[in-house]
């Protein structure tokens, strides 16, 4: 029996550096579904931030209770929404989305938008009033205030982005439920090493989780980072 | 100063944590997913467990994690199924006493509209190789688990390798497996246990059901671990449970598990 942790970690290693191409293409999948999920939410949350901290409007607490609830909404339960919209039987079941990157998507989606939102308002409502209104007596119109306000607290919006995509990168359940773990198309780093540790095969499991933990590590510092820059 | 506290701390909570989940008579068992997903554990064990006052604890997995688990003294006792892997694991010294416990056999289900033109006079390896030539959407458990095993079989015996977008590799459980088939109106390979507990929850049909092809047998046995290799591991409990498993007794029970009226598994 060849499998002892040390060795194991070494076959980690070399599965990582000779570029080996299954190992890869989980990684991109990751990525690749993460990424947009990334950029479908964060424009929409950026502008719902600036509405909802530049304007008032009689349900705004309410909208802002709920999205705070919707952060701590676990990953299995938007799983569990997403399933039952897009199975044969469901309301969207005509789309055939379901096992499929665009499913991915979409529930990654649910859960990158809250975050994104949440740490964008507190941003964006915390920014001094004097920046908009000096836009406005340099006569910007309301979107180029929007945008002013946006580059102003640039930093932030970039934690949230992070945060968001350690979350959706890190999750495993919901998209074992709704992408279904399928080789070359749905099996993503997490749920490759689910599978990996369920066979029994760990090797390119703790290859796939140092990737994950890299990944984690370079957000977290990078969100250091950008929040040194943002108390400047 | 302070390391000693760590570790008075570290001990504290350690003790902890083990004085929740250790008991004496305690057995880990691991075992494959179709036991498991087709109720006769949960129809079995408490049987056990009531008359001898020992607990088990199930891992419900696939016949190749379970190898692994057990090869490693992780588990006490595991009912697998695929013979070529256990007759490995007890050459190799790591199983003792493998023992036949009950058998049934492997289905083929697929959608109703039969995209495949499958007709039930084919044979297996006909079968295959029509969804295959047609590049019909085919799910692979592609888990190591002994439903997995004979998938393979299967295509190596038809001499067909199958690739391409339409053979999709799940590595999943049989229920998750079966609900992806039926999302994705494909076919998959499926034990008649999993298949009768959970039919009624897709709209899959049989499509093989056939007593006569050897290929499509599919015998449990049990298997104690030997303790020779790891001490640690429950044998003696262990050995109890095998040897009830295999009793004249139990094998009655086996039989008279039915769901629908129909016989799940049939003791040796």
């Amino acid at each position: 029996m060849s499998d002892n942790l040390w060795t194991m970690v070494l076959n980690a290693l070399f599965f990582l550096f000779s570029g080996d191409k299954a190992l890869w293409e989980i990684i991109i999948v990751s990525l690749r579904v993460s990424l947009f999920a990334i950029l479908i939410s964060a424009p929409i949350a950026f502008l719902l931030a600036f509405l909802l901290s530049n304007y008032h409007w009689r349900f705004k607490k309410i909208a802002l209770s709920i999205t705070h609830t919707l952060v701590a909404v676990p990953a299995v339960v938007v799983g569990l929404v997403i399933y039952l919209l897009l199975s044969k039987y469901g309301i969207l079941g005509d789309l055939y989305w379901l096992f499929s990157q665009k499913a991915m998507i979409l529930g990654q989606i649910l859960l990158a938008f809250p975050i994104i939102l949440n740490v964008s308002y507190s941003g964006l409502n915390s920014i001094s009033k004097q920046a908009e209104e000096t836009a406005i007596t340099f006569g910007a119109n309301r979107w180029q205030v929007a945008l002013i306000l946006m580059f102003e607290c640039r930093f932030t919006l970039i934690t949230a982005i992070t945060m968001a995509f350690g979350r959706i990168i890190a999750e495993v359940g919901s998209a074992m439920m709704i992408g279904g773990n399928i080789l070359h198309h749905t099996r993503s780093i997490t749920t490759a090493i689910a599978l990996e540790t369920s066979k029994g095969e760990f090797s390119q499991a703790i290859a796939l989780g140092i990737v994950l933990v890299v990944l984690a590590l370079t957000l977290n510092f990078s969100i250091i980072f950008f929040n040194k820059k943002t108390n400047l | 100063m302070l390391f000693k506290y760590i570790k008075l701390l570290l001990a504290i909570s350690l003790l902890t944590i083990h004085s929740v989940s250790s008991a004496s008579n305690k057995i880990t068992m691991a075992t494959t997913t179709s036991t498991e997903n087709s109720g006769l554990l949960d129809y079995l064990l408490p049987i056990f467990e009531q008359h001898y006052h020992i607990q088990v604890k199930v891992i419900a997995t696939g016949t190749g994690r379970a190898l692994k688990l057990a090869e490693k003294g992780d588990v006490d006792i595991i009912i697998v199924h695929a013979p070529s892997k256990e007759k490995q694991f007890v050459e190799s010294g790591y199983g003792i006493e493998r023992k036949s416990l009950m058998y049934n056999k492997f289905l083929i289900v697929g959608p109703k509209h039969n995209p495949a033109n499958i007709v039930t006079t084919d044979k297996i390896g006909t079968i295959f190789s029509k969804i295959a030539s047609q590049k019909i959407p085919f799910i692979s458990r592609a888990d190591n688990s002994g439903t997995h095993i004979k998938e393979q079989d299967i295509w190596n015996s038809a001499n067909l390798k199958p690739h391409g977008s339409w053979y999709k590799q799940v590595g999943q459980g049989m229920g998750k497996t079966l609900q992806i088939t039926d999302e994705l109106t494909a076919y998959t390979l499926v034990d008649i246990g999993t298949w009768l507990k959970l039919k009624d929850k897709t709209s899959l049909i049989s499509v093989y059901d056939n007593d006569s092809e050897v290929i499509t047998f599919n015998p449990y046995s049990v298997i104690l671990i030997n303790p020779e290799k790891h001490p640690h591991t429950h044998y003696k409990p262990a050995k109890i449970l095998s040897n009830w498993l295999t009793s004249t007794a139990t094998k009655k029970i086996i039989n008279q598990y039915k769901i629908n009226g129909q016989q799940l598994f049939f003791a040796n």
